[in-house]
């Protein structure tokens, strides 16, 4: 069982108030979290309008409770008990969250998944063949050149959103061999991993 | 039977059957290991049956599943008496065959069908890995614009086709609200971006400042800062993002935030140039802090030793003191004395008591070397007995050998019926040649009486033709005829006896050329002529 620290317990068990959390309030807190936890962007002008802090408390409390039993895998079983046991959560409050984590699990492992160091993903390829007829540099020797651009993708962090760029080199016909030999080695390597399994 | 039993075992064994090392025959199986033993075979013919391999404790309980189990093995095909008690009450003879029927419908290829599970954390992820490589090399390949931020659902599982959406593990100190800390601080999805929001909630970035033995103070003292970084930012930020045409009205809130933004700007530069003299002042005061605690050990043991002289000193010029200190030592002189008086009284009777047991110790070591004598007498004894045993035994072993061979040559019973046989035979050969030779005999007679009938005749009928010749032309003929048939029928009676003779000899001939044969003298021959051109190629290449 994960170890939730006390003071998000706390937080948590002031939903119980329902002066403050009225059921409308909690389901909006709550989808807000969901929805911001999967990446998309959501008008929360509209929660924090009271500007009170435990709606803050409360708000951070459950992105971080969402985010911590999913990353650990835990079911909305888990969850759900974790609310009624620890938090001590009314009953009607405990299905409500526990629907909306069942419902939103998905989309947001997706974005813990998206989590990583990568290499870039390569999703196209262009090809032309030149031909050197004569050079000047005594290193490029005459015949055929491949010009590959490689389209891949990747994140970047500045305008944070994927972005798509062209990887672009040359080679010649032996180079290109080699290549091509190397990839299909891999894939070998992964149709065998398959085959034993 | 122990070599089918041996089969039976190792083939068991070889499907994951729990068997002891000690048990060899099918004598030895308990109810427990046949139902065990029958159950690992049928989970091995048919995956699908679900099989118990313990039996219940309660007897209602052992029957039923013993009787599911023998239904299971019949209807697999079994043809023999089948039922619970097989399994309970088990039978040598029945369990066999039922072993034996079920191991012949093993899968030819007895992989182990017990799937081995991964065992530590590398090996789990390596099985990970595979299963979810299977899972989408057989998936349809889908172009990245279908999928979900790279990923894509297939049964439960959420396989990660492109990564090009995934930013680094990225995360920035957040500020939570808490009911101690009420002042401003904005809503956490607006404290970072979208990509930092997980990572910062779920990992606190590397923060040094746990290091410091000042830890509150600096603490507050930096999430002060921070927090003035973080409201410079925003502000800044709002200008930048919301100085849109939208919000023209507002002219005058850029010039009023922009004088309070300086107003902060050269708070934080005092509050930094604030922060820094206090470290420096902070470790000046740990280092002095230190200083004193090395004076004040070392006052402690200072003021320890004094106290001690002191003491001392007081003792030593004090008269009654002295006296009593003289007085003690003389008491203890005396004790001493009388002390040495009571451990003589103790130690004599020990002495003496020594002294007995070390003689009777000697007496006693003197016993054991004699018996020790003894027994090495009765070693060699013993060893002499044993050689003689081993010769006599190795006597008796040639002996026995020797009779058994004397008793392979005597096989009289069987020489003296065989003795019988032949002269039971020999017997029988003698009645049939009397036989014969009684034949022969008749034969001899009847030639003799005919041989006589043929003169008698000869001679009647030449008397009575004779008679005749001289009156009669005609009976002259006739008498001339009559000799030469007479002469004509001894040479036929003459040749008819050499004939008998030739045939005679010729048989004899056979039978000599029989023998002959049978010496394989042919072969003998044939063998020489061989060697001899063996020999003659030697003689060729020497030469």
């Amino acid at each position: 069982m994960m170890e939730i620290q006390e003071s998000y317990r706390d937080s948590l068990g002031l939903l119980n108030n329902t002066s403050i959390f009225s059921e409308n309030l909690v389901r909006e807190i709550v989808e807000n979290c969901c929805s911001v936890l999967s990446g998309k962007t959501q008008n929360s002008e509209r929660i924090f309008l009271k500007s009170d802090i435990e709606i803050q408390e409360v708000h951070a409390a459950l992105l971080y409770t969402f985010a911590e039993f999913i990353r650990n895998n835990q079911t909305k079983e888990d969850y759900s008990i974790f609310l009624r046991n620890q938090c001590n959560l009314r009953n009607d409050l405990v299905d409500e969250i526990e629907h909306y984590y069942g419902k939103w699990n998905g989309l947001i492992r997706i974005q813990l998944l998206n989590i990583a160091n990568h290499l870039p993903h390569v999703t196209d390829l262009k090809w032309k063949i030149d031909h050197v007829v004569k050079s000047n540099s005594e290193e490029t020797s005459a015949g055929l050149l491949y010009r590959i651009t490689l389209n891949t993708e990747t994140f970047d962090e500045h305008l944070q959103k994927m972005v798509t760029k062209a990887l672009e080199f040359s080679c010649t016909s032996e180079e290109l061999q080699d290549l091509v030999y190397k990839l299909k080695e891999s894939v070998r390597h992964l149709q065998k991993l398959r085959a034993d399994n | 039977m122990e070599e089918v039993d041996k089969i039976i075992i190792d083939s068991l064994k070889h499907i994951n059957c729990d068997i002891d090392e000690d048990i060899n025959s099918l004598k030895q199986f308990e109810p427990d290991l046949v139902l065990e033993a029958i159950s690992s075979c049928l989970a091995i013919i048919n995956p699908d049956i679900q099989v118990i391999k313990k039996l219940p404790a309660s007897m209602s309980g052992k029957i039923k599943l013993a009787s599911n189990v023998a239904q299971q093995i019949q209807t697999i095909g079994f043809k023999g008496d089948m039922g619970y008690q097989t399994i309970l009450y088990s039978n040598e003879v029945e369990v066999r065959r039922v072993l034996m029927f079920l191991i012949e419908r093993l899968p030819k290829e007895a992989s182990p069908i017990t799937t081995i599970e991964p065992v530590g954390y590398v090996a789990r992820i390596v099985k990970d890995i595979e299963d979810s490589l299977k899972k989408s090399l057989n998936s349809m390949w889908l172009p990245t614009a279908l999928l979900h931020y790279g990923t894509r659902q297939i049964s439960d599982n959420i396989i990660v086709n492109s990564l090009g959406n995934s930013s680094e593990l990225n995360s920035v100190n957040l500020i939570l609200p808490s009911a101690e800390n009420r002042e401003y601080i904005p809503e956490v999805p607006r404290q970072c971006t979208k990509k930092q929001l997980l990572p910062s909630i779920l990992f606190k970035p590397a923060d040094f400042t746990n290091c410091s033995n000042w830890e509150n103070l600096v603490q507050q003292r930096l999430i002060k800062t921070d927090i003035t970084d973080q409201i410079l930012d925003e502000t800044s930020n709002d200008k930048y993002t919301e100085s849109t045409p939208i919000e023209s009205e507002k002219v005058e809130a850029p010039n009023t935030l922009k004088t309070s933004i300086e107003h902060l700007k050269i708070k934080k530069n005092e509050l930094v140039a604030l922060q820094e003299s206090v470290n420096g002042l902070e470790k000046e005061l740990k280092k002095i802090q230190n200083e004193n605690l090395v004076e004040e050990k070392h006052l402690k043991e200072i003021t320890h030793n004094a106290k001690i002289l002191s003491t001392t000193l007081a003792v030593l010029y004090n008269e009654e003191n002295k006296v009593k200190l003289t007085n003690s030592i003389e008491k203890a002189k005396n004790r001493l004395v009388d002390l040495k008086k009571q451990w003589d009284e103790v130690q004599s009777p020990l002495l003496e008591e020594h002294i007995a047991l070390k003689s009777s110790v000697s007496s006693e070591s003197i016993k054991n070397q004699n018996d020790g004598y003894k027994y090495k007498n009765l070693k060699q004894t013993y060893a002499n007995l044993v050689r003689d045993f081993k010769e006599k035994y190795l006597l008796e072993e040639k002996l026995v050998e020797k009779c058994k061979e004397l008793g392979n040559k005597n096989n009289r019973a069987a020489y003296t019926k065989r003795i019988l046989e032949i002269v039971a035979n020999i017997k029988k050969q003698n009645h049939e040649i009397e036989k014969v030779l009684l034949d022969t005999k008749d034969v001899q007679k009847d030639i003799n009486s005919l041989t006589g009938q043929i003169d008698r005749s000869f001679t009647l009928s030449d008397e009575l033709i004779f008679y005749d010749c001289k009156q009669d032309e005609t009976a002259r003929r006739a008498y001339k005829l009559l000799a030469a048939l007479r002469e004509e029928c001894n040479g036929v009676l003459q040749a008819v006896s050499d004939m008998g003779q030739t045939e005679r000899e010729l048989r004899n001939l056979e039978e000599q050329i029989e023998s002959e044969k049978s010496k394989g003298v042919k072969e003998k021959l044939e063998k020489i002529q061989k060697d001899l051109d063996e020999i003659q190629k030697e003689i060729k290449l020497l030469s």
